[in-house]
């Protein structure tokens, strides 16, 4: 199964900018994804997006930086695989 | 470029510029709270205009701003030893979700057993800035000099609401490291930090280094206010965590890596103004880049609350993580025991 919405990609808004939507295999929740090279993620969020995420509210948060939701592992991981699958493509694709 | 390290009482001297400007709405720290409790009237000058902090004794001091024809007295209150007011130019009282929160919690500095907090070592400087290029600083980290290429690192911004959050672990850069350190201070080896700016002006910093000797817990309070438009009050709060009575060597450790944080800071500010007047000036940064996420997150403050949009306080992260190559995650039993519980079954 993959991540990614592939037929949605020219109609969300933030494609111009490379952006990418990405499933969550949890939740099903949808985020607008670009990675740059493998090490670099940008995640945008919309609040209905968060609504969805099952992570987050199982999480004690706080207001102090170390008690504060840092992102949803299960996300994180299904961002890796789409990019380990090749449905989620490097922006940079030179860059190693 | 003018900058020069004074007294902060002595910050009179800049007259405000004639224009009304825009100043950020939201908490501002305007220093240590033991610098405005002797009784009477305290001015400064701030958001462009005078400033006075009248102190009276066993009540929070009141804060005024100076109004063309009129007092116009500012939300305040004092908290871990420090003064904070909030500025709005709409005059709406501060909503309560915005508040900063407490650093030292209930464990406070003076518990007679155990370690607690130290008290702060606090540094304050005047820049010729403006107020946003020092919030950048926030995000410049990890395509900066900050960072030793080659080194495992894991770096993060999170922006939500009124908060913008970094996340670091890794090798502290050289600008970080105490310059002057105390005859037997240690280098700092790793720094594990995670620092959130709490609406325009103040970030609390949660600090954990490792040193040859010995590891080091610290809180660092970053904060400035603007004098006018060209001009802010930066200031640097290290609080370590002690056995009581402090170890003085810690408390040596702290004076000296506030002073460090504010040069480090200060040097930092300098150099990318120099730098935008070269190279930089025609670049603009992509949507998805950090720079631009923060300058969307601190536009919010210089709009009225109203205009407020989504596109200013959703969620944006941006991370950059070297521990977990991509030959090692296909391997990994991370990736499989969270595709496990995805899935409901056994990988291959």
């Amino acid at each position: 199964m993959s991540n990614i919405d592939q037929d949605q990609r020219t109609e969300t808004p933030g494609t111009q900018t490379g952006m990418q939507p990405v499933r969550c295999t949890e939740c099903l929740t949808r985020v607008l994804v670009r990675k740059s090279v493998w090490a670099q993620t940008s995640v945008k969020w919309t609040e209905e997006a968060l609504d969805l995420c099952r992570e987050r509210p199982a999480s004690a948060e706080g207001n102090l930086p170390r008690d504060q939701f840092v992102g949803c592992e299960t996300l994180r991981a299904a961002i890796r695989d789409a990019t380990v699958q090749g449905s989620l493509e490097l922006a940079d694709q030179d860059a190693p | 470029m003018h900058m020069v390290r004074v007294n902060p009482e002595q910050t009179d001297r800049y007259t405000p510029q004639a224009s009304p400007a825009r100043f950020a709405r939201g908490w501002h720290c305007l220093g240590m709270s033991r610098r405005f409790n002797t009784a009477g009237a305290h001015s400064l000058q701030a958001f462009g205009r005078r400033v006075q902090v009248q102190s009276y004794p066993d009540v929070s001091p009141r804060v005024l701003l100076d109004e063309p024809g009129h007092q116009r007295e500012l939300p305040a209150f004092e908290q871990d030893g420090l003064l904070f007011a909030w500025h709005d130019p709409q005059e709406n009282p501060p909503p309560a979700h915005l508040s900063i929160p407490r650093i030292t919690g209930h464990d406070a500095a003076n518990c007679a057993e155990g370690p607690g907090w130290s008290n702060w070592s606090w540094k304050e400087t005047i820049l010729t800035a403006q107020t946003g290029q020092v919030v950048e600083h926030l995000v410049r980290l990890a395509n900066s000099t900050h960072v030793t290429a080659g080194d495992p690192l894991y770096f993060k911004n999170v922006f939500e609401g009124h908060r913008a959050t970094q996340y670091f672990e890794g090798p502290l850069h050289h600008s970080y490291q105490l310059q002057e350190p105390a005859p037997q201070g240690a280098k700092i080896l790793l720094a594990n930090s995670v620092a959130s700016y709490f609406g325009p002006a103040v970030m609390i910093s949660q600090l954990d280094y490792v040193l040859e000797d010995r590891s080091l817990d610290a809180v660092v309070l970053t904060a400035h206010y603007p004098i006018d438009e060209q001009h802010l009050v930066l200031m640097t709060g290290v609080m370590v965590r002690t056995e009581q009575p402090p170890d003085p060597e810690l408390k040596a450790v702290a004076a000296g890596h506030s002073t460090q944080i504010l040069r480090s800071i200060t040097n930092a500010v300098h150099s990318r103004l120099q730098r935008s007047q070269d190279e930089d000036s025609g670049k603009i940064p992509g949507a998805d880049s950090p720079v631009a996420a923060l300058r969307r997150w601190y536009g919010q403050f210089f709009v009225d609350a109203y205009d407020v949009d989504s596109g200013m306080t959703d969620r944006f992260e941006y991370e950059v993580d070297t521990t977990m190559p991509m030959d090692l995650w296909t391997r990994s039993s991370a990736r499989n025991l969270i595709l496990r519980r995805v899935n409901g079954k056994q990988l291959a």
